[in-house]
C-alpha cells in the first residue's frame, strides 16, 4: 500500500515550503502544545500553485477551518506575498490582503513570510536573529569575516544559510538541517524573534 | 463518446453531474456513495429506452424482481415512484444532448398498439396465456437534440402459459418511435457475475466467428505470458473456456486465477461494444497490482482499437496509480478520476482528476480517494 502523506486529519492546516521545514514546525508546534494543526510540505515555492490546486480536493478537505501558508521571502517579501495571494486565488481560497491579516469565514487563510514578514531572506535568518545572542554566533561570526577576508564567502542569498550551517557545526550533535536542530532542542523559541510566528499559528 | 452526464432521482442520487469524461475514467469514492449507481445509470441510458436494463440492474444486485407490486421501487431517489428520473448526457454525438427520463404509471397504461407490438422478452405463445399478475407500467422517453424521440412502456408480468408453469419477465413495446438498428452495444460487469460467464462464453464464440479471438489471448498474455491460446469446450452441461498453456492438455481459463478471468471478461466487452461503452465495477477485483499497469496498457489500446468508452469503479490508489502511468506518455490524455463524494449539506459532487492532476496528486502523495 502506497503511503499518503497528505490527507485531511484536522481543520488547522499549515502550508510550508519542504520537509525540513515540515519538521521545524513540528517541533515549534510541540513546544507551544499545540497539537491540532496538520502540516504539509509543498515542495518549493514553485510548487505551491500546483499543490494547492490539489489540496482543495483532498478527501475531507470541507471539513478544514484555517489554513496558514509559510513561504520564505527570498529577494523580497513583497514579491513573495503577492505569489502566494495569487496562488490562494486560483485555488478559490480566500485571499489576504497581507501578512498576519486573516481572509475568509469558512476557510480563514494567513501568509507568513520568512523570516519577519518584511525581511528579505528564509527561515534561516529567523533563527540567525534568535540565535544573535548566542555565544557561538561570536565565532560564527570571525569564522565569515575570515572567509570574507580570503575572498571564499558565499554568494549573499546563501549567507544565511552558511551562518546558520556554522552555528549547527558548533553544537554536540552537528546536522545542517533546522528540521533535526530543532528536534535537538538547538532552537531558542522563547526568544523575540520568534513572537510573530508563534502568534501566527496560535491565530490558526 | 459521453463528455458529461447528468443524474437525477435515480438510486440514492437526488443530482449528479460528471462534466469532462475521457475514454478512460476512473471513479472512486466510499462506500455507499454511489459508484456502481452510477455506472448503473450510464447503462441504463446507453440503452435508450430499455426498461428489461433497469429490471437487470436489481438482479445484478441480487435484488428480488418478481413482485410486480413492488417493480423498480429501488431504483427511484427515495423509493418514491412518483419522482422521474432524468438522465441527461453531452457527448461528442452529432445529437447531443441525449436525454431519457423515466417515470411510472398506472397499469391501465400499458396497452400495446397492435401495428407495433414488439420486443417483448416472452415469447409470442405466452403472450396469448393468462396473466396472473403484473406491474404498474415503467414509461421510458428518449429525446436527442435532432432525431425524433423514442418511447417506450414496459411492465413486469407473471403469466401461465399452462396449468403447470409460470413465467415472470419484462414486457414492453415502443409506443413512440424506435432505436434505429445498429445502435452500440453498452456491457456492464458487476462484482457479483460468475468468473467466466455464459455471456462471456458466447461473446468469444462470437469473436472465433469473426477471426479476432487472437486479440483477446494477447491481452491475457500480458498477465500469462505462457498462454498460447483460449477455446470454447463443451465438455459439460454447459461450454465453457479452456486455456492451453503448454502443458500437453487444455485446462479451465479459471484455473488460471480471478484475476485472469476478470481481464478475460473486460477484453470480451470491449470487443463486443466497438463504439459503444463499457462499465466495470470493482476493475482491481482479482488483479494482483504488480500486474496492473500492463493490463491498464493493454486494455487501453484495446478500448482505442474498438471506439469504447470504458467506465470503472476502483476503491485501490494502487489501480489509479497504474493507470496513471500506463497512459501518462500517451499522447492524448484520455485518463480521468471522478471521486464521487457528498458534501455536508447533503449534495453529491464529482470530483474530476485528469492526467496533469493525477500526476500533482501522485507527486505529493495526496489523498483523493
Amino acid at each position: 500500500m502506497l503511503q499518503r502523506t497528505v490527507g485531511i486529519d484536522t481543520p488547522r492546516q499549515l502550508l510550508v515550503e519542504g520537509r525540513d521545514e515540515q519538521e521545524f514546525f513540528r517541533e515549534l508546534l510541540r513546544f507551544l502544545a499545540i497539537d491540532d494543526i496538520q502540516i504539509h510540505a509543498y515542495d518549493g515555492k514553485d510548487n505551491l500553485g500546483n499543490f494547492i490546486n490539489n489540496f482543495v480536493d483532498v478527501v475531507g478537505f470541507d471539513s478544514v477551518e484555517s489554513i496558514g501558508v509559510v513561504q520564505d521571502a527570498d529577494e523580497s517579501a513583497q514579491s513573495a506575498l503577492q505569489s502566494v495571494r495569487s496562488r490562494l486565488r486560483n485555488a478559490k481560497l480566500p485571499v489576504p490582503l497581507t501578512y498576519l491579516q486573516p481572509a475568509g469565514e469558512t476557510i480563514k487563510v494567513q501568509i507568513f513570510v520568512m523570516p519577519d514578514n518584511e525581511s528579505n531572506g528564509a527561515l534561516e535568518n529567523l533563527c540567525l536573529a534568535a540565535l544573535a545572542e548566542d555565544t557561538a554566533m561570536e565565532c560564527v561570526n570571525e569564522f565569515m569575516e575570515c572567509l570574507s577576508g580570503k575572498g571564499i564567502l558565499p554568494p549573499e542569498n546563501r549567507l544565511a544559510k552558511a551562518r546558520m550551517n556554522s552555528f549547527l557545526a558548533s553544537r554536540d550533535e552537528p546536522d545542517t538541517r533546522l528540521g533535526i536542530a530543532a528536534a535537538k532542542g538547538y532552537i531558542p523559541w522563547t526568544n523575540a524573534a520568534f513572537t510573530d510566528l508563534t502568534q501566527f499559528l496560535k491565530d490558526l | 463518446m459521453y463528455r458529461s452526464f447528468t443524474i437525477k432521482n435515480f438510486r440514492c442520487f437526488d443530482e449528479l453531474t460528471v462534466e469532462g469524461m475521457g475514454r478512460i475514467n476512473l471513479i472512486a469514492g466510499k462506500n455507499n456513495v454511489g459508484k456502481t449507481a452510477l455506472l448503473e445509470a450510464l447503462w441504463v441510458h446507453h440503452g435508450k429506452v430499455n426498461p428489461d436494463l433497469c429490471s437487470r440492474i436489481e438482479s445484478f444486485r441480487g435484488l428480488e424482481q418478481l413482485n410486480p407490486e413492488r417493480f423498480l421501487a429501488n431504483i427511484f431517489y427515495s423509493f418514491d415512484r412518483r419522482l422521474s428520473i432524468v438522465l441527461s448526457a453531452e457527448g461528442s454525438w452529432q445529437d447531443t444532448p441525449r436525454d431519457l427520463t423515466m417515470w411510472i404509471e398506472d397499469p391501465s397504461s400499458f396497452e400495446i398498439p397492435l401495428r407495433d407490438t414488439e420486443g417483448s422478452h416472452l415469447d409470442t405463445q405466452t403472450s396469448a396465456s393468462r396473466i396472473l399478475r403484473s406491474s404498474d407500467v415503467v414509461v421510458m422517453e428518449y429525446s436527442t437534440a435532432s432525431e425524433v424521440p423514442i418511447r417506450s412502456k414496459g411492465r413486469l408480468v407473471e403469466r401461465q402459459p399452462d396449468h403447470r408453469t409460470r413465467e415472470v419477465g419484462i414486457e414492453m413495446f415502443y409506443q413512440e418511435g424506435q432505436p434505429s438498428n445498429g445502435h452500440p452495444t453498452g456491457v456492464l460487469l458487476t462484482g457479483r457475475r460468475p468468473s467466466v460467464s455464459n455471456e462471456d462464453v458466447k461473446r468469444f464464440s462470437d469473436l472465433e466467428v469473426q477471426n479476432s479471438q487472437n486479440s483477446i489471448v494477447e491481452i491475457l498474455q500480458e498477465v500469462e505470458p505462457k498462454l498460447k491460446r483460449l477455446a470454447v469446450v463443451s465438455i459439460g452441461v454447459t461450454p465453457t473456456i479452456y486455456a492451453e498453456t503448454g502443458i500437453g492438455r487444455l485446462i479451465p481459463l479459471q484455473l488460471l486465477g480471478d484475476g485472469m478471468s476478470r481481464i478475460f471478461s473486460f477484453a470480451l466487452a470491449i470487443a463486443s461494444a466497438p463504439g459503444g461503452i463499457v462499465l466495470v465495477d470493482e476493475i482491481e477485483n482479482g488483479i494482483h497490482h504488480s500486474v496492473m499497469e500492463k493490463v491498464w496498457k493493454a486494455i487501453g489500446a484495446f478500448a482505442r482499437s474498438y471506439d469504447v468508452q470504458l467506465f470503472a469503479t476502483t476503491h485501490s490508489y494502487e489501480c489509479i496509480s497504474a493507470a496513471y502511468r500506463a497512459f501518462e506518455a500517451d499522447e492524448e490524455d484520455e485518463l480521468r478520476l471522478f471521486r464521487i463524494e457528498k458534501n455536508g449539506q447533503g449534495e453529491y459532487k464529482a470530483v474530476k482528476f485528469d492526467r496533469e492532476r493525477l500526476k500533482s496528486v501522485l507527486d505529493f502523495n495526496m489523498e483523493v480517494i
